[in-house]
């Protein structure tokens, strides 16, 4: 198993460079290897640690240490003392080790600050097999107590006081369980406690009789006081060797010290306990079948009542709970119910153990009181999701349970709370889960879970869940049908009704659960055969291609790219993409974020190669477009408007051209490209590049018309009137304005009209200091901009925290390397403008974190008091665009409709008015490059069928033949590294900052590829 | 089989016992391993077992390996706290290999230099970026 243990930050900004730290960067790799310790330490390359007099410098993390001038020869010394043996190397070190060396002890960890510890509380504490250390913490204290002071009928008020409910998953009032128990008429009573923890991912009652077995048996012993018992059995699966093992020699332990045994503390009270190791049948979680299990029986649940406080094992009235609520019991007697009721909520006192999983950094074990936020166990104690992906649902309860989407993040967990949400406690498995998972996917593998272990006693439960999956199975598989939601959901409820135990009735839960909250992913494998987790391999042929909103085919470009038929490969993108060379620039490539290579090494650089691809072609173009024969199409006399050039008009006018329509473009500006030419600077999208590009597709057959603003210049009545489809694609271009004092000042500008007046080439001013307020790619454009065109300083501001920022990383962490500094947690609140009106300085408030807000990230609040100056002579504001619909339609009949961010909805690219369809950002707002280009070809498509075409089919009836052109490359390989010029190099000038890449490098990149579309 | 009629008798019984334990303990070096089977799967019974053989290798009596249950921070695994003769605190190392126990032993239990870059502490910040 390899797992990174450090990280070493080597700092490659130019200064480091210049004095020597890529020598020390590869001789850390060399030394790193020597030692025979590269799986465990990662050596990265950054940018700029700002300290440039004491380069090259190095950092090590977890531990945050900084080394300053680092030499050649000095590397060895670091390796060997602090990476491999462990000790720092003093007379590199910048701070002062003293304060660098303070220890954390465990409390200051948040890991471990936010839990609160009653059932875990001796856990990783005291020696399980030592009898000792436990009475040493007050073990037993409660039984002493209660043999010795209490009447059965005392112990049982005071555990209904407390209000502890039962731990196991379904929360009853476990005094009132005792009560029933102790009521019931009989001379043989026993105590059960169920340790059989058969949900997935949930071991909290394995670590509680691994790590602290006494305060079972404590628990246990009580309860038997309480209820007037002799016996208890401890029923425990046989996957749990060693938990069985302590706790047998515990109970020996036990009987020593005469806690269990005849005569207990010689007040006459005899209790003992018994193992009994079962073979790990989920149903024998259920207490009837477990019940059966102990006696020796078949494990299989019988109905209820009578229930088990009536006749349980042996037809004798028995009490039966939880390994968890036991652990409770002892501390309860101890400190009194007061102390218990003090901590959780009113309704769930108490806390409650988790089994923290799925895609957090700090997976385990952990006790937090009843009603701690969700958010807060994911991202405080959890540490927040891995990687680069966003959190999208928590799942409880294991089978049984359900999911919580991220607009709960806020709700307090507690039994009420859940199972509002539709969800249940459960034993306590919380799976955390990131964006890749799919929903209907998850269910499925839950009811396959259930129907696996279903005993097949009852009707709905054996055949209800059978009849479940077959449904859930064909929609993973592309072949639903319109009504298996509803029959879903009827069949779930049935089963939920009828049948004979928790398992059955539970079962169903999962589905319904995620059919709730996440209807429209399964109306998205339903009806459009789309996952949109790229999860259900049959539903497309890459994942790469899935997550594209355009449905570029990456994988056949790719091999294209292998085979050194670039030109090839250009056609292949060009159907479905007709901007190959500006996505090979500009894309924020979805393709590669389900890479499936990441989780061998890294992901493919798809962006990079689609732009090698197009490069080739833009050097090769005479060659190939000189003498190219226009494929013959039969010309459809029908004619298409399409207001807007951006590239989703662009797109649509040429996928239309191609197809024999007549498309006109109708733009408001003097150039065409919509946002592609106004707001991208030069040095991301070159001018060259894109106007070759715009030129191909007009040269299609598309006819343009520049200013011209439909709505001022031209009716759109008169479009109407004289075109037989209208394709609305005005993209989003006005600016929020910040509301705040001295807005209208000199010097505060939109960042895109900022980056319109540049990129049209008007004389624009710049002032020495710079602020850009937003987070957005075009809030890190305007301010790289504004330090080329000579601002001294450029910051931006940002209202969250750096990782909420929702532009590119690359970008963030190239504007850093350009000396752009980004503060966060900052609000503008008044700009400051002297008598001439000109910006002089900016009043600003910092932010803490609330709340979780529907978007899952924590919703900022400004700081009362926390007021400050700064000085600054030109405010870009980036905060937002809002499309602007009025006035194009005169007669007002557009209504648009509900946007839908999450599906490729074709439905939506249509408007009220016949004949008339919208896309791009005046749909869904400011969205990617990428979305705008789907957009256009998807209201082709929908344009074509209006206009009585199939082109639709004819595409999706195409087939290709996939086969591997080379095999797979099974060893883990580096991933292409960016080319990006030298930052002194990119100072005052608009040189494109990206290099491309070269064939060799382009050819082994593409052979990385694992081909996930070839199914053999 | 002992019996006892009050709680004050069985504590001091027990703490008695302790003390004996903790007396005979009081000059050793302790080596506390988090030991379950979660534990096992991410790799203690490697560590226990270097650690056995190191004790025994250097003929230490004075230092003595104890288990206890797994404190619940599963991408910690392994955790070993090391509790010296004159500190009254253990420190605790996380993520801990064959290799890296063998280095621990040799300087933190032998030489009493602890090993800072090792222990456990928060590790919130983590590097994506590609090399």
């Amino acid at each position: 198993m390899s797992m990174i243990r450090s990280q070493v930050l080597v700092c490659g900004g130019g200064g480091c460079i210049s004095s020597g730290s890529q020598q020390v960067y590869n001789e850390l790799k060399n030394q790193i290897k020597r030692f025979g310790i590269q799986d465990e330490i990662k050596v990265i390359s950054t940018g700029c640690m700002g300290l440039c007099s004491l380069g090259p410098l190095i950092i090590i993390y977890p531990e945050g240490i900084l080394y300053k001038q680092v030499k050649m020869e000095d590397v060895n010394e670091i390796v060997e003392e602090h990476l491999y043996k462990g000790n720092i190397v003093e007379r590199l070190l910048y701070t002062d080790p003293n304060t660098n060396k303070k220890l954390t002890t465990i409390s200051q960890i948040p890991f471990f600050n936010r839990q609160k510890k009653i059932a875990l509380r001796n856990v990783g504490i005291i020696d399980p097999k030592q009898i000792e250390e436990y009475i040493a913490f007050d073990g037993y204290f409660g039984l002493a107590k209660a043999v010795n002071h209490m009447t059965p009928e005392q112990v049982i008020e005071e555990i209904k006081k407390s209000g502890l409910r039962g731990r196991g998953g379904a929360g009853f009032p476990t005094g009132i369980k005792w009560a029933f128990t102790a009521k019931a008429q009989d001379d043989v009573k026993y105590v059960a406690c169920n340790a059989d923890e058969g949900d997935p991912g949930a071991f909290m009652d394995r670590s509680i009789i691994e790590g602290d077995p006494h305060t079972l048996i404590e628990g246990m012993a009580i309860a038997g006081y309480a209820v007037g018992a002799k016996q208890g059995y401890v029923y425990i699966r046989a996957e749990y060797p060693l938990a069985v093992e302590r706790l047998s020699y515990a109970i020996g332990q036990a009987r020593e010290y005469g806690l269990l045994g005849k005569n207990i503390m010689n007040k006459g009270f005899d209790f003992d306990i018994e193992i009994r190791v079962g073979a790990g049948a989920f149903v024998c979680g259920e207490e009837t079948a477990l019940m059966a299990s102990v006696q020796g029986k078949r494990g299989e649940p019988r109905p209820k009542p009578p229930f088990p406080a009536d006749k349980g094992l042996w037809d004798h009235p028995t009490l039966i709970n939880n390994v968890e609520t036991y652990a409770n019991v002892p501390l309860i007697l101890l400190k009194g119910y007061e102390y218990f009721r003090k901590i959780g909520t009113e309704k769930s006192p108490g806390t409650k153990v988790f089994a923290l999983a799925g895609n957090v950094r700090n997976t385990g074990l952990v006790e937090v009181p009843m009603g701690t936020k969700l958010g807060d166990i994911i991202y405080d104690i959890g540490a927040g999701i891995v990687g680069d992906k966003s959190f999208k649902a928590a799942q409880t309860g294991g089978p049984s349970g359900g999911c919580i989407p991220k607009s709960a993040l806020n709700v307090p967990v507690d039994y009420e709370s859940l199972t509002e949400l539709g969800t249940i406690m459960g034993s306590g498995g919380l799976i955390i889960m990131d964006d890749d998972t799919c929903m209907v996917d998850l269910a499925k593998f839950f009811l396959e879970f259930v129907q696996e272990e279903s005993c097949g006693k009852c009707t709905p439960c054996r055949i209800g869940t059978k009849r479940m999956l077959e449904i859930l199975d064909r929609i993973t598989k592309g072949k639903g049908k319109k009504g298996d939601i509803d029959k879903l959901i009827k069949l779930g409820n049935e089963i939920k009704d009828t049948a004979l135990c928790g398992l059955g009735q539970t079962a169903p839960n999962p589905v319904l659960n995620t059919i709730r909250y996440f209807k429209e992913e399964y109306e998205a494998h339903i009806d459009y055969k789309n996952c949109v987790a790229s999860k259900c391999a049959s539903l497309f042929n890459a994942p790469c291609q899935n997550a594209c909103p355009a449905g570029v085919d990456v994988p056949r470009y790719i091999e294209y790219i292998q085979r050194k038929q670039f030109i090839k490969a250009v056609e292949v993108i060009r159907e479905s993409n007709s901007f190959p060379a500006v996505c090979g620039r500009v894309c924020n490539h979805p393709c590669e974020l389900k890479c499936q290579r990441a989780s061998m090494d890294q992901p493919i650089a798809i962006r990079a190669l689609k732009r090698f691809a197009a490069d080739y072609e833009f050097d090769h173009w005479s060659e190939i477009h000189s003498n190219e024969q226009k494929l013959k199409v039969k010309t459809k006399n029908k004619s298409v408007a399409i207001i807007g050039s951006g590239p989703a008009g662009l797109t649509a006018a040429y996928y239309l051209a191609k197809w024999g329509y007549r498309p006109v473009v109708f733009e408001e500006q003097k150039v065409l490209g919509g946002m592609l030419t106004l707001t991208i600077p030069e040095y991301r999208l070159p001018k060259k590049v894109l106007t070759r590009e715009i030129e191909y597709i007009i040269s299609q057959g598309v006819d343009v018309v520049t200013n011209m603003k439909v709505g001022r210049d031209l009716s759109f009545k008169d479009i109407r009137k004289n075109f037989d489809a209208v394709f609305i694609a005005i993209g989003s271009h006005k600016s929020l304005p910040l509301n705040i004092p001295g807005e209208n000042g000199r010097g505060v500008i939109s960042a895109i009209d900022f980056l319109k007046d540049v990129n049209l080439g008007k004389s624009v001013k710049v002032g020495r200091k710079v602020v850009v307020i937003g987070g957005g790619n075009s809030a890190i454009d305007a301010a790289r901009v504004a330090k080329r065109l000579g601002a001294e300083e450029v910051n931006i501001l940002y209202r969250r925290t750096k990782k909420d920022m929702p532009a590119e990383n690359s970008e963030i962490k190239e504007a850093e390397r350009e000396g752009i500094k980004i503060f966060t947690q900052i609000i503008p609140k008044k700009i400051l403008c002297d008598r001439d009106n000109n910006v002089i300085g900016m009043e600003c408030c910092r932010m803490t974190l609330g709340d979780y807000d529907k978007s899952g990230r924590k919703r900022p609040i400004p700081e009362q008091g926390s007021e400050y100056r700064i000085d600054v002579d030109m405010v870009l504001t980036a905060i937002g665009l809002f499309q602007d619909i009025e006035g194009l339609d005169e007669t007002n009949s557009i209504k648009l409709g509900p946007t839908s961010r999450l599906l490729i909805d074709k439905g939506a690219l249509k408007t009220s008015v016949e004949g008339v369809f919208v896309g791009g950002d005046c749909l869904r707002g400011p969205d990617t490059v990428i979305q705008a280009i789907a957009d256009g070809k998807n209201a082709a498509y929908e344009i074509d069928r209006y206009l009585g075409g199939n082109q639709e089919e004819i595409d999706k009836a195409r087939r290709y033949e996939r086969r591997y052109f080379a095999p797979v490359i099974e060893k883990q390989t580096k991933r292409v590294g960016d080319n990006m010029i030298e930052v002194e190099q990119r100072c005052c000038n608009f040189k494109e900052v990206e290099v491309g890449l070269s064939e060799k490098q382009a050819v082994d990149e593409a052979l990385r590829c694992m081909r996930c579309d070839v199914k053999q | 089989m002992k019996r006892f009629s009050c709680y004050q008798d069985l504590k001091e019984y027990a703490c008695d016992n302790l003390n004996r334990i903790r007396r005979i303990n009081k000059d050793k070096t302790q080596i506390t391993v988090k030991y379950s089977k979660c534990s096992c799967a991410a790799g203690a019974e490697e560590v226990i077992n270097v650690f056995k053989q190191l004790i025994e290798e250097n003929g230490l009596e004075n230092v003595i390996l104890k288990f206890t249950g797994c404190i619940g921070m599963c991408s910690m695994e392994p955790i070993v706290e090391i509790l010296s003769v004159d500190s009254d605190k253990p420190i605790t190392y996380c993520n801990i290999n064959g290799r890296m126990a063998k280095i621990i032993f040799l300087n933190h239990v032998i030489k009493g230099q602890a090993i800072y870059p090792w222990m456990l502490k928060h590790q919130e910040v983590t590097y994506n970026e590609h090399d």
